[in-house]
């Protein structure tokens, strides 16, 4: 049986260079009972993908559950507790420890989220987040002072309240415009990770990188939904493959993402861009953010979005962080990445009754 | 049948509908559904249908089409474009041909407000071609220059049909306007020599207009260039200036026009409905064929038809000029009958991937389809710029003629194609710089 | 008969207001957003949202029905152009039942659409407000299924050879008008 994978991004990007893992692994481990197709931007677009993936136009899905605020609210809120990783020693794998987090959040602790992707007819079966977002910008912003009045792009809004809270301010707009915006002074910085130097272009718009601030990542990524109709499709064999193979898919993103922040910086600095340290002041004042931000996500979520109990979420949440953050830090290759994975996390699923 | 060969088997029924004169969108929607069904049954088929237009429309970038139209509607129907097409007059009255050559001007300059190369041409008939029967120029020349330098409007920017061309293939709008700019001015240029080549070969065809303008009278001619100008000015230097992004840049177009209008003392209620009226049809006539089109890519790509045919064309232009020869006869027969819009979001999910692959830029391959699309407006049987001229000068002059003064143009259009593709330093020098 | 188009001519007419509505204030809203950023260095909560998931819908769908009373949908003419008359109205009457179907098809799926998405009254976060854009799923199926009664309409004058009570063309006086894009 062959499966249709879409992921909104185009070719050889991080995404797609993981799935090409997946499509090998799914028809190692289902013994060839299974293969996979990926489309890589040609099927559904990201905004596409949620309802996609619930309708079986595709039977599995790249689903950035933020496109879906109402649909995927519990995950969302875990999704936005990524500025937490500010307070702790990550060794600069932010990412990896935030989508490891979340991996086991999904799986195992929030029986919330679960019902949500149930709800939109899909299973959870991989995450990954991308890497520490940074202010890219076409001026030298360090500083509490320099910061003041900046215009930034913001994609959520932890980063919108981050901005406010150093007295910019914050700008949405599409992430195709983010190069213009910045070649024509629209904006002065955007707030994103640096893969997005060369994903977005951004290499030639931008000429002054500050990575200590804000931080955080964007990781509510279900990054291999699969449709509930195809899962219950198929065999107790067949889904305990896709569910390990679902380990190497988030390990190999994540993983991927940092070698290409790392090749971007590089590049980045070959090219000329100051690449700078924040001034230490404006770190503190970003910590002393953090702390207080839970509080009115734990408000925002309640109110806005009528979650029951965000606290418990958040204190549920933090210590995975915490507990994540000593593991990634042993791990040296994304197939070990993705052992932990099992070991730690998807081996404990049922899959008698996950899902079904 | 396989399923690439039910994909081919779509396009194939595709043009069937179209030559029955289905409506374009409705042909696409038609096919890629009942395609879809085929290969993976009515549930996937109707999801589709369910989940694209909606997703399609609510696209932020693609707001600026109908803005950018408004604007160009109530520049025209406001008559804030008059006066640039008189100054043009004035000042060209010495020189052969200088009424035609004018009209070369005045499109250029009309082209600045406009997004779309029909406007520019219905604009500039209006104004132009009566003034160069009146001189007893030559019916063919007048027409097809005319008609020709309507192609000016969607190269220069802003164009409706690069900002859909930024949208769909991820490249930056600004750079593609750049681009758009020099391929704009060098069409204006051919144009010019075009015609005054044809009038040194024979002075029959444009007698010299005997009008002794004294200079007070050129300099207050100028003044009546103002609204263009502040227009233009607003536009581009708050796009350029950081005030605001290109997507915004329609809208601020469209108000700006307005209040011109207001300190002109031509904007009346009765005629910003009409402008409103306009861009409403033109919007929804162009996005139905959007989404059609947005649909049968999801067709070709789960049918794998369209990855088919993308290897047969690179297998066969393993040299880089042989696949732009190849791509170029393509859209020079497919612009004889289709409609540009409809056209480029046809063969884009096809075309796209081959270009890219080929390592050829972007941006620049944006800038050299809008010509091959525009060529296509003016080409017969179907030359959209030609039925809009016809428009205006009734049983004056017939179809055929003005497509045989068109031919002129034609050649020069050819030669610059030829320039684009040899040279793309030409149009990549400014985006390049950016 | 001719009284049922003209009830169909003043609800697209009406829409048509709607639409004008839509396209000015898409105008002023983002040019706002556009002053306000620049002068006071706030923006205006939801532009975003507002033009992508209102003014965009309300321009797209709601029109299609005013574009095909004035005949303004893109079609190409040059095959059928060489047929005889008979054979042109034959393809005539095909295109409105293909076109039909197409829009049936539409509203019914874009309706279902919109019913999922006010069940878990679906909506956007932008600037800190949370902005409800569930109810704009509606304007597809509204949109779709005037423009299929009018197709159905003409169909029906086009088989029984009835006078049309519809305007057979746009208010306006211009050559342009929906065939413009080139
Ligand atoms: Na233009
Ligand atoms: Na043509």
């Amino acid at each position: 049986e062959e499966l249709r994978y879409a992921i909104g991004f185009p070719a050889n990007t991080a995404s797609t260079i993981a799935a090409d893992v997946y499509v090998k692994k799914v028809q190692e481990l289902s013994k060839g009972t299974l293969s996979v197709k990926v489309f890589p931007l040609s099927l559904l677009n990201l905004a596409e993908t949620p309802g996609g993936v619930r309708d079986g136009i595709t039977d599995i899905g790249y689903v950035l559950t933020a496109y879906n605020p109402a649909e995927f609210a519990n995950m969302n809120l875990a999704g936005d507790l990524t500025m937490l990783l500010n307070l702790m020693d990550t060794g600069g794998r932010d990412g990896l420890i935030f989508q490891s987090a979340m991996l086991e959040y999904v799986f195992l602790h929030c029986p919330t989220c679960q019902n949500d992707m149930k709800a939109q007819n899909q299973v959870f079966t991989a995450s990954a987040a991308s890497t520490r977002y940074m202010l890219l910008c076409n001026k030298k912003v360090t500083n509490a002072e320099e910061i003041k009045g900046k215009r930034l792009r913001v994609s959520s809004q932890n980063w919108r309240r981050w901005s406010e809270s150093v007295g910019a301010t914050a700008v949405s707009m599409p992430g195709n415009e983010i190069f213009e915006a910045l070649t024509q002074g629209a904006v002065d910085c955007a707030i994103i990770s640096a893969p997005e130097l060369s994903g977005l272009a951004l290499i030639d718009a931008v000429s002054d990188i500050t990575p200590e601030v804000p931080g955080g990542v964007f990781g509510a990524s279900a990054i291999a939904n699969i449709n509930v109709d195809t899962w219950q499709g198929l065999n107790e064999d067949q889904r305990a493959a896709l569910l390990r193979a679902g380990t190497y898919m988030s390990a190999h993103a994540g993983w991927q993402y940092v070698n290409f922040e790392g090749r971007d910086l590089k590049r980045a600095e070959a090219k000329g861009i100051r690449i700078h340290h924040a001034d230490q002041a404006l770190i503190d004042q970003t910590q002393s953010f953090v702390q207080s931000d839970m509080k009115t996500i734990a408000e925002f979520y309640a109110s806005k979005f009528g979650v029951a109990e965000p606290q418990a979420a958040i204190d549920t949440f933090k210590p995975l962080l915490e507990k994540w953050a000593k593991i990634v830090k042993e791990v040296k290759t994304p197939d070990e990445l993705a052992e932990v994975y099992w070991t730690e996390v998807v081996s404990k699923v049922d899959v008698k009754t996950y899902g079904m | 049948m396989s399923d690439v060969g039910i994909g081919l088997a779509g396009i194939g029924l595709l043009f069937l509908l179209l030559a029955m004169r289905v409506p374009i969108g409705m042909a696409l929607v038609s096919v890629s559904f009942g395609g879809i069904w085929y290969l993976l049954g009515w549930k996937v088929a109707w999801s589709s249908l369910g989940l694209i237009p909606y997703q399609f429309a609510a696209n932020w970038v693609l707001s600026s089409v109908p803005v950018f139209l408004l604007m160009g509607f109530v520049c025209y129907h406001a008559q804030l474009t008059q006066g640039l097409f008189r100054a043009a007059r004035v000042w060209m009255s010495g020189i052969p041909g200088g009424l035609a050559i004018a009209a070369v001007f005045g499109s250029a300059g009309f082209a600045a407000v406009t997004g779309s190369s029909i406007a520019c041409s219905a604009a500039m008939g209006r104004i132009a071609v009566p003034e160069m029967m009146r001189h007893r120029y030559d019916a063919q020349l007048a027409t097809g220059t005319v008609a020709a330098a309507g192609t000016i409007g969607a190269l220069i920017p802003p164009s409706i049909l690069m900002i859909l061309y930024g949208v769909i293939a991820q490249v930056a709008v600004t750079k593609l306007f750049l681009g758009g700019l020099v391929a704009g001015l060098l069409t204006a240029l051919g144009y010019i020599l075009v015609i005054l080549i044809r009038v040194k070969l024979n002075p029959a065809l444009a007698p010299q207009v005997r009008e002794d303008v004294p200079l007070s009278e050129k300099l207050d001619a100028l003044r009546d260039t103002w609204p263009v100008l502040a227009i233009m000015l607003g536009v581009f230097g708050g796009l350029f200036g950081g005030l605001f992004t290109p997507t915004e840049a329609g809208a601020v177009g469209a108000f700006l026009s307005c209040v011109v209008a207001i300190a002109k003392g031509t904007f009346t209620w009765k005629m910003f409905r009409t402008a409103a009226q306009e861009t409403l049809v033109t919007t929804s006539a162009l996005l139905i064929i959007g989404i059609g089109a947005s649909l049968l890519s999801r067709f070709l790509a789960l049918s794998g038809a369209g990855d088919w045919i993308s290897t047969v064309v690179i297998d066969i232009g393993a040299n880089p000029y042989m696949l732009l020869l190849a791509v170029t006869v393509m859209y020079l027969i497919l612009g004889m009958f289709l409609e540009p819009l409809g056209m480029m979001l046809l063969t884009m999910p096809i075309v796209l991937p081959i270009i890219d692959a080929a390592g050829f830029s972007l941006i620049w391959f944006g800038v050299l389809l809008t010509k091959f699309l525009e060529i296509g407006m003016i080409t017969p049987p179907i030359g959209m710029n030609v039925f809009v001229i016809k428009g205006v000068v009734g049983n004056l002059v017939t179809t055929s003629q003005i497509f045989r003064g068109i031919m002129w143009f034609l050649v020069a259009d050819l030669i610059l194609v030829l320039v684009m593709v040899l040279f793309p330093g030409i149009i990549m020098y400014l985006p390049n710089m950016s | 008969m001719q009284a049922l188009g003209r009830g169909l001519s003043r609800l697209i007419h009406f829409t048509s207001v709607i639409g004008v509505l839509a396209v000015t204030l898409m105008m002023l809203h983002i040019t706002a957003d556009v002053v306000v950023r620049n002068l006071f260095g706030i923006a205006l909560p939801g532009t975003i949202a507002a033009v992508s998931n209102f003014y965009m819908l309300v321009v797209a769908f709601l029109p299609l029905a005013y574009a095909e009373e004035g005949d303004k949908h893109i079609s190409v003419e040059v095959v059928t152009d060489l047929l005889p008359a008979r054979a042109q109205a034959v393809l005539r009457g095909f295109a409105y039942v293909l076109s039909a179907a197409v829009f049936i098809a539409m509203t019914r799926q874009s309706w279902l659409e919109a019913m999922k998405k006010q069940a878990v009254g679906a909506f956007v976060i932008q600037e800190g407000w949370r902005i409800p854009i569930w109810p704009s799923y509606y304007i597809l199926p509204v949109g779709t299924a005037l423009m299929a009664l009018v197709v159905l309409y003409r169909l029906a004058t086009h088989v029984t050879g009835a006078a049309s009570g519809l305007r057979d063309d746009t208010p306006d006086d211009v050559v342009v008008g929906g065939k413009d894009h080139g």
